[in-house]
């Protein structure tokens, strides 16, 4: 099962997380997550699924939302689940994921 | 291209124990200043002291960590962690702790030497030892500073609780062990308010971002007074898969410099931690001076092959000129490299504080050591082989020597003792002197236990030296009466004939009641002697210079033949065994009558003997060269060496001349072990290498 689906929709990349992030389906989230930096597109992430997350997802989400920011893309989420949203705020990484403060 | 770190691992254990030398010394120093200090006072300790002492754990366990050292790295960071709350001020410096800091550097020192040598670790002691660090850590000793209002750190529980700060920075391949910093994290906020600050430096660009790497780091602020085990506890899992720092957490720290990554500065090769080297660490300086006199022996070979190229016979004062300079240029260069063998007495006396503290606390005694002469230097063989007679006799000093306090004070002297260790250079010698205020040899029980065996009549009257002089004969100094050290095998004997094994000798003076002073004096080197090249027929011998005495000529009325067919002469009132060399050598000399030539006077473990020869030519310094590696041991001959002109010399084992004549078997060996083959080598000139 993948960790992520991604839908293209008129003018941007949304991204709905699955419910299991965590390192071993690490590979298959970038691999997702490279593609939507392929496109030029703002960037919709959906985390409202996600239930159990891990520190490796979690970087991973820091360093796409850096490479999003580096490319110029515009990163928004999308009603990140409260599993979601503790784990990026106790590892330090919310404003490196995009979220807002 | 894959380095093969295991090359840096003799370089990393030699500098840990430099560094735990260093350490030790800075923790006796603490001790000493704990001392005194006003009674029960807790020490407000120099703070240089204790980040001194922190580096060198730090180093060493950041380079142990490098090298795949974990039980070293383990220890090093239980050890760090308290002597990192040490200089934050937060556990007083007391005895106990200058104690267990030591025995803590004994630890780290083990499990170092046991690396450096694949022996096996002491794990119990090990265990133990981390044990009691850890009961420290995490609050059994209760902080007895009194709370300074500027340090939130201070107040409030008073012992090791937090508030803490953490570092914490997992090794790249984390993930894949199973262990999530999260759970971590979450673990952490159970004992109180987080603040977490990720460090995102180490991530790569997207393009290389590996998913299953740990890229990140954190600095963690645990607010509340959780205690400091169950911080660690929560790392507990990942201990062998990161760097973590635990540190009490008011961040204004007293101007700590940050330990430093790498390995303590090398210049201070005098606090080596061992007396024995197995390889040397050199100054620069010395190789530079080493460069600089190659430099000019090229220079000099360049000119005087311009000379050679096109000369002619008015060139000779300049070609003379050249040759001097050749000359000088070698003789520096033979300075240089000497003195790279060189090494500062500094690794022997380095040990000894630490022995005097523990023999003091063993023995119920107060002693002060007071050394100097640390940087005088000796050859590497002659400094591994002194350290034991040395360590003996400081052993010595305080079992014996030194009294009681309760005795010292009954006999009008300071509580203290004092043991003064001195070292200098003397011309080719160096002197090593070991004095003490104890109580000095005891002379009427060295006289009673001389008589006892035999040595001596009841009725001989000795003289104070002889007296004193007898410690060192064999089988006399393990007795009970002046020396109870009996069961670790060695005796003032041995002391005694490794000195001289190294050409060197030892001698004591007591004074009753004052104390007892040894003077040792040794060879700057073992490669070069300083000697006497006399002859014997057609035959030149040398003879090490500190073995002779004097040079005398006797008249053939001046000899008595005793019954055993040996011979002596008289030398101021006393009677000596004359060798006759040529006889002992088996060789034709130019007379054999006595008058004819010379006795030299030799002495060698306390005993004289004279030695005839036709002829004396002077004093010179020669290269020894292993007769035992060239060609094979020789009774009488100690080694070879290589004359000016090419021939072989023999030189002169007097140790061994000396024992066969006292033993009235003068001309025992005559024709049985002749050297003849070797001497027929004479001429031969290189035969020797």
């Amino acid at each position: 099962m993948d960790s992520v689906r991604a839908k293209r929709r008129a003018g941007e990349t949304k991204l709905v997380l699955d419910s299991v992030l965590d390192v071993s389906r690490a590979q298959a989230l970038y691999r997702t997550l490279d593609q939507a930096l392929g496109q030029s597109a703002p960037i919709v992430m959906d985390g409202s699924r996600v239930e159990r997350v891990d520190t490796a997802a979690v970087q991973m989400l820091a360093a796409f939302g850096r490479a999003a920011h580096e490319r110029g893309l515009k990163l928004k989420w999308q009603a990140p689940s409260a599993a979601l949203r503790q784990a990026v705020d106790l590892l330090g990484l919310g404003a490196m994921c995009g979220f807002e403060a | 291209m894959a380095i093969d770190i295991r090359q840096f691992h003799q370089t990393f254990l030699e500098e840990s124990l430099d560094g735990l030398a260093r350490m030790e010394a800075l923790l006796l120093r603490l001790e000493q200043d704990l001392a005194h200090a006003p009674a029960g006072a807790v020490q407000d300790a120099d703070p240089e002291t204790l980040n001194t002492i922190f580096r060198v754990v730090h180093s060493i366990k950041g380079s142990s960590g490098t090298f795949g050292f974990r039980d070293i790295t383990d220890f090093a960071h239980v050890l760090e962690s308290l002597l990192d709350i040490m200089r934050e001020g937060r556990v007083g410096v007391t005895r106990e702790l200058i104690n267990l800091l030591l025995k803590a550097g004994d630890g780290l020192r083990h499990l170092l030497t046991a690396a450096q040598t694949h022996a096996p670790v002491e794990e119990p002691m090990i265990q133990a030892l981390r044990g009691e660090l850890e009961a420290l850590l995490s609050g059994g000793v209760r902080d007895r500073r009194p709370a300074r209002t500027n340090d939130p750190a201070a107040t409030g529980a008073g012992n090791s609780a937090g508030p803490w700060h953490i570092a914490f920075r997992p090794k790249p391949h984390l993930f894949k062990t199973g262990n999530d910093p999260l759970r971590i994290l979450r673990e952490l906020e159970g004992l109180g308010k987080l603040r977490v600050q990720a460090e995102t430096d180490g991530l790569p660009a997207w393009g290389q971002f590996d998913p299953e790497t740990c890229y990140l780091a954190w600095r963690i602020d645990l607010a509340g007074d959780a205690p400091r085990a169950a911080v660690a506890e929560a790392f507990a899992w990942v201990s062998d898969d990161c760097q973590l720092e635990i540190v009490p957490a008011p961040a204004r720290r007293p101007k700590a410099p940050d330990p430093k990554p790498h390995a303590p500065e090398a210049d201070h090769p005098h606090d080596a931690a061992e007396g024995r080297v197995n390889s040397i660490r050199v100054n620069i300086p010395k190789v530079d001076a080493l460069v600089n006199t190659v430099g000019e022996l090229v220079i000099t070979q360049a000119m005087l092959g311009q000379i050679a190229n096109n000369f002619t016979p008015d060139k000779l004062p300049i070609l003379l000129t050249g040759l001097a300079q050749l000359e000088r240029n070698l003789r520096e260069l033979q300075d240089s490299v000497m003195s790279i063998r060189m090494v500062p007495l500094g690794f022997i006396f380095g040990r000894l504080p630490r022995l005097v503290r523990d023999m003091c606390q063993r023995l119920g005694k107060n002693v002060e050591i007071r050394i100097g002469g640390e940087r005088t230097e000796l050859d590497k063989t002659v400094i591994e082989r002194i350290s034991d007679p040395i360590l003996h006799i400081i052993r010595n000093c305080m079992d014996h020597g030194i009294e009681a306090p309760a005795a010292r004070r009954a006999a009008g002297k300071p509580e203290i003792a004092h043991i003064r260790l001195d070292a200098y250079q003397k011309g080719g010698n160096v002197m090593i002197e070991i004095e003490d205020d104890g109580r000095g040899l005891q002379r009427e029980k060295i006289h009673a236990e001389a008589v006892k065996r035999g040595l001596i009549h009841a009725d001989t009257p000795m003289d104070a030296e002889h007296m004193d002089h007898m410690i060192f004969v064999p089988g006399f100094s393990t007795a009970e009466v002046i020396n109870d050290i009996s069961g670790r095998g060695v005796g003032m004997d041995v002391v005694h004939n490794n000195i001289t094994d190294l050409g060197g000798n030892v001698e004591v003076a007591s004074e009753p009641g004052k104390g007892t002073r040894f003077a040792i004096r040794l060879p700057l080197t073992l490669a070069i002697l300083e000697g006497l090249s006399v002859v014997v027929g057609t035959q030149t011998y040398i003879l090490p210079l500190v073995s002779i005495t004097e040079s005398i000529r006797v008249g053939q009325g001046g000899l008595s033949r005793l019954p055993g067919g040996g011979e002596v002469f008289m030398l101021r009132e006393e009677y000596l065994p004359l060798i006759r060399l040529y006889e002992r050598f088996d060789i034709a000399p130019r007379s054999t009558n006595v008058a004819d030539g010379i006795i030299v006077v030799v002495e060698a473990e306390g005993r004289r003997v004279g030695l005839f020869v036709d002829d004396l030519l002077g004093q010179q310094q020669v290269v020894i060269k292993s007769l035992e590696t060239n060609y094979r041991k020789i009774d009488g001959i100690a080694a070879a060496t290589i004359m000016s002109d090419g021939t072989v010399a023999l030189i002169l084992d007097v140790g061994s001349l000396t024992r066969a004549a006292r033993a009235g078997t003068g001309r025992r060996f005559r024709g049985t072990d002749a050297a003849a083959p070797v001497l027929e080598e004479r001429g031969a000139g290189g035969a020797m290498h």
